[in-house]
């Protein structure tokens, strides 16, 4: 079941919302039960056959949990660990088995290895990624002393509450589960409702009303590229379809965000922030902090800072040489590109079973490498301060850097193939064999329904147009709600536009109206549309 | 809290409210496809000149692009009508306008879009919607207060009152802007007197209801500029319950006025696309089209075409391609007299 979907608004959500307080007024903390309960209802909808994959998953990660957990002097450390190793490859296989598997042996077919038959595939189950991430995450918890002992229905809970099972924010059970320990969670908070609600809306109208009409753009370059047919895209088809589909990530990815955390916030739970206008970022480093935050953090914590430690140890360990640290050029490349460069790799890998992904990762990966090198090299401490309009044009170049290095990964992120990926990049620069405006007629003439007449491209632009400054100056929904703390974190800089909610009338009359915007889009598009992060 | 969660609650109620009396009492001249008005009543026009038994070729634009009457024509011996039309219309208006056009003795030729079979009648598009309130006004009118409602919440959004609304301010300051519009609008005997004026014509667009000949044909469609992916060649198969009961009626009430009603395919542009798969759903389709009391005329793999043979969309197809699939239509109807 999707956020944005009618059965969702219209039946599961006041009914899941009801139920709840319902049985909390009935049954008190009891009410978890019911929660869980609709949370599998809400996984099965999509297809009941996978809740057993799902269950199967929670009861052995909470077999491994609790094991690792044992507080007696019987398992020993290697037992833990070799506890926590079993866990955490049962988990990867499991997701290696749905993501990877065929469409790696369908890649030997390449080189003339045919292993399976030609349209053998598994279905991806909804949110394996990151019901599988969570879970490790919780292993590893385990293992590290932060996370505790909790009921089967806890944990069950914390796997499955609707709001983030299906893409994220990946959460740490020590964030979640005690807000559900709490006695006022189980009363209905008209602030919190108020709230909750007020940012789901803002998601929905994000993702229904924003992402999806980028995404008429975006589909235009992306499903009728080099493929299909012979006609690279034209210059100016190529930079609105590539924009197109960067803002349509970008209001897809906040609105699913915004929508978890009012959700969560109508059941009176707090999630961390996932979402703070990455494309205000003045580098790649902090884009990431910025972009899919949990994701971020997940893979830092249980990925990245392992690694760098391991190889600091190690390096350490070896000479007096290695005690430097990343002083040294061999030093930094060691414990600083090559943890980097390893973690961006994998992210690229979890976003997506294909070439181009890897390459999506490994171009982060080099910006990255790129970003920190420069810092180490040419940022020094007590450098004087742009200040005035030479810092409103280093933040602009920094800013536009930035989110041209973002723009041409995701290219490759959406692209069906590398080859396509590339067809369009070589359109943006100019590399196609100068196809500038000869071009375009013909292209715009074959790109039915999306970008064939003139004023759709006009749309794009329009919207382009609207969506930059929007996405530079408007609040994002961490600065909107500041002053309710809608998630643990606290937005990174102030929004240039200090727009504030505030339950008045005007805001309630604009969130009124923006529910029946987007609903009756909904209907009128006759499904709802997934999010990108969608099956992942 | 409670307050403000009550005044969001109401100021939907408010919004729901007003958007549906923009819809059911303002009358502009929006943004719509007004050629496909004025391309219906000259298809009226041509059949009805036409006195002897004629072959009328119905169906969406696949039709208008992808069917030569004149061929048709002269290799039958009877007068043929292409009566292509628009692949976003209703169902039910698309057979009402074969059903006026057809007279005893007619034979009417199907060509429908997979949509057209796929698709539950009983609910309308938002490219529907938005031309009845343009230029089909009537369709809507006539439909009961509850039905009138639900149509517009099910195929519209508030950007359309938006766009009555200001489309109706700008027709009060700027008449002038809206004239070419509001033209279209004309009653069916001034439509065919420009017609045939031959004032009207337009070369330089395709959508132009005024550059078709006196068969209904398009002109020559140079070129082959469609990179879309074709539809799947399994499509149609079993028809919708709403749709087979639209087709059902016509069919019996064209038999009553001794009109003959045979099927045929809207071309497939077969590039990119599996092609092994098309028999079974067409032994289906044969059988929903055999209750309805119908035939199939031809073949589907009859009208596999390449891209060359595409003008501008998966089923518009260049004058090339038009030749090959009257021809193929030729062969069909042959068969069956």
């Amino acid at each position: 079941m999707l956020f944005n979907s009618l059965p969702f608004l219209l039946f599961f959500l006041p009914g899941a919302f009801a139920g709840f307080y319902l049985c909390a007024r009935l049954f008190g903390k009891l009410a978890i039960g019911w929660l869980v309960g609709v949370s599998l209802f809400f996984y099965g909808w999509w297809n009941p056959a996978y809740l057993i994959l799902l269950c199967s998953s929670i009861v052995f990660n909470y077999g491994c949990g609790l094991l690792i957990l044992r507080p007696t002097d019987v398992p020993r450390e290697s037992f833990r660990q070799g506890l926590l190793v079993l866990g955490v490859g049962c988990n990867l296989l499991l997701l290696g088995y749905y993501k990877y598997l065929f469409p790696l042996l369908h890649g030997f077919e390449h080189f003339g290895f045919h292993l399976v038959r030609e349209n053998a595939s598994v279905v991806l189950p909804l949110g394996i990624s990151f019901f599988t991430f969570t879970q490790i995450g919780y292993l590893v918890d385990c293992k590290a002393g932060m996370a505790s002992g909790r009921r089967f229905i806890d944990y069950v809970l914390f796997v499955t509450f609707f709001p983030h099972l299906i893409a994220g924010p990946i959460l740490h059970q020590r964030e979640m589960l005690p807000q559900f320990s709490r006695e006022e969670t189980y009363h209905i908070k008209a602030a919190n409702l108020a709230v909750g609600v007020s940012i789901f809306i803002v998601g929905l109208a994000k993702k229904v009303l924003v992402a999806d009409s980028f995404a008429v753009h975006a589909n235009a370059l992306f499903t009728h590229s080099t493929a299909v047919h012979s006609i690279n895209p034209p210059l100016i088809v190529a930079w609105l379809g590539s924009m197109s589909f960067a803002f349509q990530l970008y209001f897809d990815f906040s609105g699913y965000s915004d929508m978890a955390v009012g959700l969560a916030r109508m059941f009176n739970v707090r999630f961390p922030a996932n979402f703070d206008s990455p494309y205000r970022s003045t580098s790649i480093i902090e884009y990431w902090q910025r972009f899919h935050m949990t994701l971020t953090r997940f893979l830092n914590l249980y990925l990245y800072n392992p690694i760098a430690l391991w190889i600091t140890r190690r390096n350490a360990g070896k000479s007096a040489a290695g005690s430097k640290g990343t002083k040294t050029a061999s030093g930094f490349a060691s414990m600083v590109i090559f943890p980097t460069f390893f973690t961006m790799f994998l992210a690229g890998i979890w976003h997506g079973a294909g070439l181009q992904f890897i390459i999506f990762g490994v171009l982060h990966g080099i910006y990255l490498s790129i970003n920190r090198t420069w810092r180490q090299l040419f940022q020094r401490k007590g450098q004087p301060e742009a200040t005035g309009l030479s810092l409103w044009f280093e933040t602009a170049w920094k800013i536009s850097l930035t989110c041209l290095a973002v723009l041409i990964a995701d290219i490759f992120f959406r692209a069906q193939s590398v080859a396509d990926g590339f067809s369009i990049l070589r359109s943006m620069f100019l590399l196609n064999g100068g196809s500038l405006p000869g071009n375009i007629t013909r292209f715009q003439a074959a790109f039915a329904p999306a970008m064939d007449f003139p004023f759709l491209r006009t749309r794009a632009l329009i919207s382009l147009m609207v969506a930059l400054p929007f996405v530079w100056t408007m609040p994002n929904v961490l600065q909107l709600f500041s002053a309710w703390e809608p998630t643990f974190s606290t937005p990174r800089s102030a929004s240039p536009i200090p727009l504030k909610w505030r339950p008045t009338a005007g805001w309630a009359v604009f969130c009124g109206f923006l529910v029946v915007v987007a609903v009756l889009e909904i209907i009128k598009s006759g499904h709802a549309s997934p999010f990108l992060y969608f099956q992942f | 809290m409670k307050t403000y969660l009550i005044k969001m609650v109401l100021a939907a109620a408010a919004l729901c409210l007003v958007h549906a009396l923009v819809l059911l009492y303002v009358r502009a001249p929006i943004v719509a496809e007004y050629w496909v008005r004025e391309l219906i009543e000259l298809k009226r026009y041509m059949a009805a000149k036409v006195n002897r038994p004629k072959i009328i070729v119905l169906g969406g634009s696949n039709v208008l692009f992808g069917i030569d009457a004149n061929s048709i024509e002269k290799a039958m011996g009877n007068p043929a009508i292409n009566f292509g039309l628009h692949g976003g219309m209703r169902l039910e208006d698309l057979l009402a306008e074969g059903a006026s056009a057809a007279k005893p003795g007619d034979t009417i030729v199907l060509l429908l879009e997979p949509i057209f079979f796929e698709d539950d009648q009983s609910t309308w598009t938002e490219w529907q919607l938005v031309n009845a309130l343009a230029w089909n006004r009537s369709s809507i009118d006539e439909l009961p207060l509850r039905k009138k409602v639900a149509v517009f919440f099910q195929a519209s959004n508030v950007d359309l009152s938006l766009q009555l609304l200001s489309t109706a301010l700008g027709q009060r300051l700027f008449p002038g802007h809206y004239e070419q519009r509001e033209q279209t609008l004309a009653p069916a005997q001034v439509i065919a007197e420009r017609y045939l004026s031959g004032k009207f014509r337009d070369e330089s667009r395709v959508y132009c209801a005024y550059n078709l000949d006196d068969h209904g044909d398009f002109g020559e469609l140079k070129g082959a500029f469609c990179s879309s992916s074709g539809i799947s060649v399994a499509r149609p198969s079993h028809i919708a319950p709403s749709a087979k009961v639209a087709l059902s009626r016509f069919v019996s009430l064209m038999r009553a006025r001794h009109v003959r009603v045979a099927f045929g395919y809207s071309p497939y542009l077969i590039d990119g696309v599996d092609t092994r798969n098309w028999k079974a759903s067409e032994s289906v389709f044969r059988s929903d089209i055999d209750e309805i009391g119908a035939q199939v005329i031809e073949q589907r793999d009859a009208v596999f075409f390449r891209r060359e043979y595409f003008y501008n969309g998966v089923f518009h197809l260049n004058s090339e391609g038009r030749k090959i699939r009257t021809e193929r239509l030729i062969d069909a109807l042959r068969r069956i007299e």
